[in-house]
């Protein structure tokens, strides 16, 4: 039996009369897919379901049509939730408004009455103290912090003895201890470490090794607050340990420290056990440190951490992040000629070529001297190729004579690498030595002969034109022609 | 009713409502994103301030250790503004940056007013041209500045002159910026925070306000204010819906691809991996990160693009009708660009999070959105006025979507004032909140008007008219 989807037209059936009220929306289905659905004889429409039944309970309330009631109630929420937010806007407003003015008179008062007693030696009456609620903790913290900051001696001590009857102290440790919340852990270890309270140190060395790195930075900066050599030799083997701490945040944390820093330790055997990545670190700080410092045994200190440096480039393993990194910190030509000085030598030779292939990569100009007075002195075929190509790639001038030298080189790929090299320069008097290269019995020498040449722009190609219109060397003359009948 | 168009009706009608049906799911799927996206802004926003609290005291982050930023602001006919710019952006605070101008070419009397003002010398530096880039005129350093440099290079769009920054610049961060940013003073210190905490990072970029309506004096905002004009105002509104609500949202779970122009940080060398800047494009912000996002995680390697909700820089926007048009109709193209360009993203499980969520809902809602927009509510009317859709229905969805708009701007508004209260005197929050009832009846739709024309002048190829911004000059 079909039924059909679509009411007839007006007039088309006795006593039925169509009206388009009739179609609602959401609930009728095209054409198509109502053919697709009637042919299987179904007597209810696909997907159909009896809304009146479903939302009957809602139906009752709103009428009849079960969307228009969703829309309603999704309507009545979204302005219930807006006049909410908007009280809550004005609420957050009034309030902060409040906190601002509670603030500042509790400061007001608390600079007359409370600051001036722990700046004498008189005893604080209990009266005063008395009058900071529990409620004022964080207000109190909040004002006393600042003070406490460079202050030593008398003046911390009194500080301290304040908080500690007020009941702040305890109050942050408490929080430390028990609060859920893991910023306001972070907040009371950092407050501890402003407290500078050697009482705190045991649960800040517990917090040292909690699981969010956030309270465990915090806790090793407190630390090195309050602390002494001891503490900062703990504090750095965590530090060290942690992998993903950059180095900026590694120093920000050690300048907590406020007497200065054991460089010795910084530079001893036991660093050593430690990732190249961490060791890096250390020399990276002490080096900044003893110059921000001006400490007095400066010297001995570059001497020690130059030799860290080397201890690390003799390291097989090193990665080459490491390497650039190390190689990056010699801003000065003095400091890389010292890194390439006469003790080169003692570098093992893989280190040496990365060396040089960095300094051309870099493209780090003031090390040209130092690689043309190397190349001068090179007997190695390894670190010769490495020199040139630096070179090449520096472009430098300077290198030219030396290149064309090594242009007649016993060895094909150093040969090969001058002509390269000398490509970057497209320097013309380099036409005639290189020509002789494009006869030259290996396909990498005349390659890179013609490749040069054609780089020298139109008297480069026309150069090439000529030779291969004289030469006699059938290699010579194909290498050319590939060259100067490339496709565009 | 005629037979003829009772039996359009009668043949129209099923389609117009297969049509309703999926407009009225497309609002529904917007909505709850947006909601959601609300909610998680919500939580992140409070994570972000607490940690900040928690975290940042004295003199964090000003050791001679952090890393070094260069700035790239690039200048095509600044006359008007620039020197007071390029003053306040050398006084930020951070322990080691520099500033570099890049002269785009401008025709006007930039170049001899910037050069004369900073005692700006021709030098014969040379530099390493790791991205492409046009020729370069000169490089002009100075000896009362030294933080201080200018490339002057032939015309080539804002891509290339960032491009040729790059090129120049010494440190390893660079941070673009638009000639007439505003910063805020400690902004340095605030945006490296991310580089600094986390070594994955690659980009941040934080959050933009509207200058217009605030004092300004020697380019930096002395007394917070609104915009005098309303078309102003919503914009206020708008970019707080946009930053706080949008972006930390998508910040949250690492799908940012979106990073302002007018202010944002990169690790040089993975901009220089991926290529740099793309010339001739639009939305060349919007390109890159992208493109980052696209190439790190082919490669696999685990790193972050990080939104930081802090008020950072401030900007100009434009107040009158048609600058505004231009403006966003040359958003729209850019936005359509650049995800096209990048269309290997698209529902690309490869590409994690970004290809799945948040590159979908960019083209989605605010690539195409407009059209099914526009489209949704006529079919809407047409609807209704056959009376296909009876008018309870009409009424309610048009209330639904206006009061989830005005909600979505309040919560904006609670963003605000939860964190930052930027705006000090209580009348203008008042201000934005009767703002927030309104802007859904004339600067929505007007927007989304102007981004329809947006689409369509993409997909005919019509370049369409950069719209100059009309300076008025602080």
């Amino acid at each position: 039996m079909r039924r059909a989807i679509l009411p007839a037209l007006p007039g088309q059936r006795n006593g039925h009369t169509f009206h388009l009220q009739d179609i609602r929306f959401f609930k009728m289905k095209p054409p198509i897919f109502w053919e697709l659905i009637s042919s299987q004889d179904v007597e209810k429409p696909f997907l159909d379901f009896d809304s009146k039944q479903v939302f009957s309970p809602l139906y009752r309330h709103f009428g009849e049509d079960p969307i228009v009631t969703g829309l309603i109630f999704t309507v009545l929420v979204f302005i219930g939730v807006t006049v909410y937010l908007i009280l809550y806007v004005i609420y957050l407003r009034i309030k902060s408004n409040l906190y601002q003015k509670k603030k500042a008179r509790k400061f007001a008062v608390w600079e007359q009455n409370i600051l001036p007693l722990i700046g004498s030696e008189v005893e604080i009456p209990s009266l005063i103290i008395e009058t900071i609620k529990k409620r004022d903790y964080e207000l109190f913290a909040e004002f006393i912090a600042p003070y406490l900051k460079d202050t030593k001696g008398d003046f911390l001590m009194r500080s301290i003895d304040v908080l500690r009857k007020v009941g702040v102290m305890e109050w942050e440790r408490h929080q430390l201890k028990h609060s859920k919340l893991t910023w306001r852990r972070a907040l009371a270890v950092q407050r501890l470490g402003e407290f500078r309270d050697q009482d705190n140190v045991t649960d800040l060395i517990h917090a040292l090794n909690d699981e969010e790195p956030i309270i465990s930075l915090n806790a090793a900066g407190a630390l090195l607050k309050i602390g002494d050599n001891k503490l900062l030799k703990k504090v750095i083997s965590v530090l060290l340990k942690n992998e993903h701490l950059t180095e900026e945040l590694f120093a920000e944390i050690l300048l907590n420290y406020e007497s200065p820093i054991d460089l010795d330790y910084l530079l001893n055997k036991e660093v050593e056990k430690y990732p190249a990545l961490a060791r890096l670190k250390v020399i990276n700080f002490i080096e900044h440190y003893n110059r921000e410092e001006g400490t007095t045994r400066s010297i001995e200190i570059i001497k020690k951490s130059k030799k860290a440096i080397r201890i690390l480039l003799d390291d097989e393993n090193l990665p080459d992040e490491v390497f650039e990194e190390i190689l990056l910190k010699y801003k000065n030509p003095e400091e890389l000629e010292h890194i390439l000085s006469q003790k080169v030598e003692k570098f093992p030779k893989d280190s040496m070529n990365k060396i040089i292939d960095y300094i051309g990569y870099l493209n780090r100009l003031e090390g040209v001297p130092i690689l043309i007075d190397l190349l001068g002195k090179s007997k190695n075929d390894e670190q010769t190729i490495c020199l040139i190509k630096a070179l090449g790639n520096l472009g430098s001038e300077e290198a030219l004579p030396l290149l064309v030298d090594y242009l007649k080189s016993g060895h094909p790929a150093i040969r090969a690498q001058s002509a390269q090299a000398l490509g970057t320069l497209k320097d013309e008097t380099t036409l005639e030595p290189l020509s002789r290269l494009l006869e030259d019995k290996d396909y990498w020498c005349r390659y890179y002969a013609a490749s040069s040449i054609f780089q020298m722009g139109d008297k480069g190609r026309e150069f090439l034109q000529s030779f291969c219109d004289l030469t006699q060397d059938p290699f010579a003359r194909d290498m050319i022609t590939q060259f100067l009948y490339k496709p565009q | 009713m005629s037979p003829i168009e009772h039996n359009f009706l009668y043949s129209a009608a099923p389609y117009l409502n297969v049509a309703n049906h999926f407009i009225a799911g497309y609002f529904l799927f917007v909505n709850t994103a947006y909601i959601s996206m609300l909610l998680l802004a919500f939580s992140a926003i409070k994570r972000h301030s607490h940690h900040t609290q928690s975290m940042e005291k004295g003199n964090t982050f000003r050791s001679p250790f952090t890393k070094p930023v260069s700035l790239l602001v690039p200048i095509y006919n600044e006359e008007l503004s620039i020197i007071g710019s390029v003053k306040s952006l050398l006084q930020l605070q951070y322990p080691q940056y520099e500033v570099i101008l890049i002269n785009d070419g401008s025709t006007d009397n930039t170049l001899a007013q910037v050069l004369k003002s900073f005692d700006l010398k021709k030098t014969k530096n040379v530099f390493r041209k790791q991205l492409p880039c046009q020729d370069i005129r000169g490089i002009y350093e100075s000896s009362t500045y030294p933080d201080l440099m200018l490339v002057d290079k032939e015309n080539g769009g804002k891509a290339d002159a960032l491009n040729a920054g790059i090129n120049a610049s010494k440190f390893p961060l660079i941070c673009s910026l638009d000639a007439d940013s505003i910063l805020e003073e400690d902004v340095l210190l605030k945006i490296v925070r991310p580089f600094v905490e986390d070594p994955k990072t690659v980009a941040a970029g934080g959050s933009v306000r509207i200058a217009n309506g605030c004092e300004i004096f020697n380019g930096r905002v002395t007394k917070i204010g609104l915009p005098k004009t309303l078309l102003g105002k919503f914009q206020v509104m708008e970019y707080l819906r946009a930053f706080l609500a949008g972006r930390m949202a998508f910040s949250l779970f690492n799908g940012l691809i979106i990073i302002s122009g007018a202010f944002g940080i990169f690790k040089k060398n993975k901009v220089i991996e991926v290529g740099g800047y793309h010339k001739d494009t639009i939305g060349e912000d919007m390109e890159l990160v992208v493109r980052l996002h696209a190439r790190l995680r082919e490669k696999g390697e685990p790193y972050s693009i990080t939104f930081i909700p802090d008020p950072v820089c401030w900007t100009e926007a434009p107040e009158s009708f048609k600058v505004l048009r231009l403006q966003r109709n040359r958003w729209q193209r850019g936005l359509l660009e650049s995800l096209f360009s990048n269309r290997k993203l698209f529902f690309n499980p490869k590409y994690g999070i970004v290809g799945l969520i948040s590159y979908p809902f960019f083209m989605l809602v605010e690539g195409l959105g407009p059209i099914i927009e526009v489209f949704g509510v006529l079919f809407f009317i047409v609807s209704w006025s056959f009376n296909l859709v009876g008018t309870p229905l009409l009424i309610l969805f048009i209330l639904a979507t206006v009061v989830l708009n005005i909600l979505l701007s309040i919560g904006s508004v609670i963003f605000e004032e939860m964190t930052y209260r930027r705006y000090p005197q209580t009348s203008m929050i008042i201000k934005l909140i009767g703002v927030s009832f309104i802007e859904v009846f004339f600067f929505r739709p007007l927007t989304v008007w102007w981004r329809l024309v947006g689409i369509v002048q993409y997909f005919s190829g019509k370049k369409g008219d950069w719209g100059d911004m009309v300076r008025k000059g602080f």
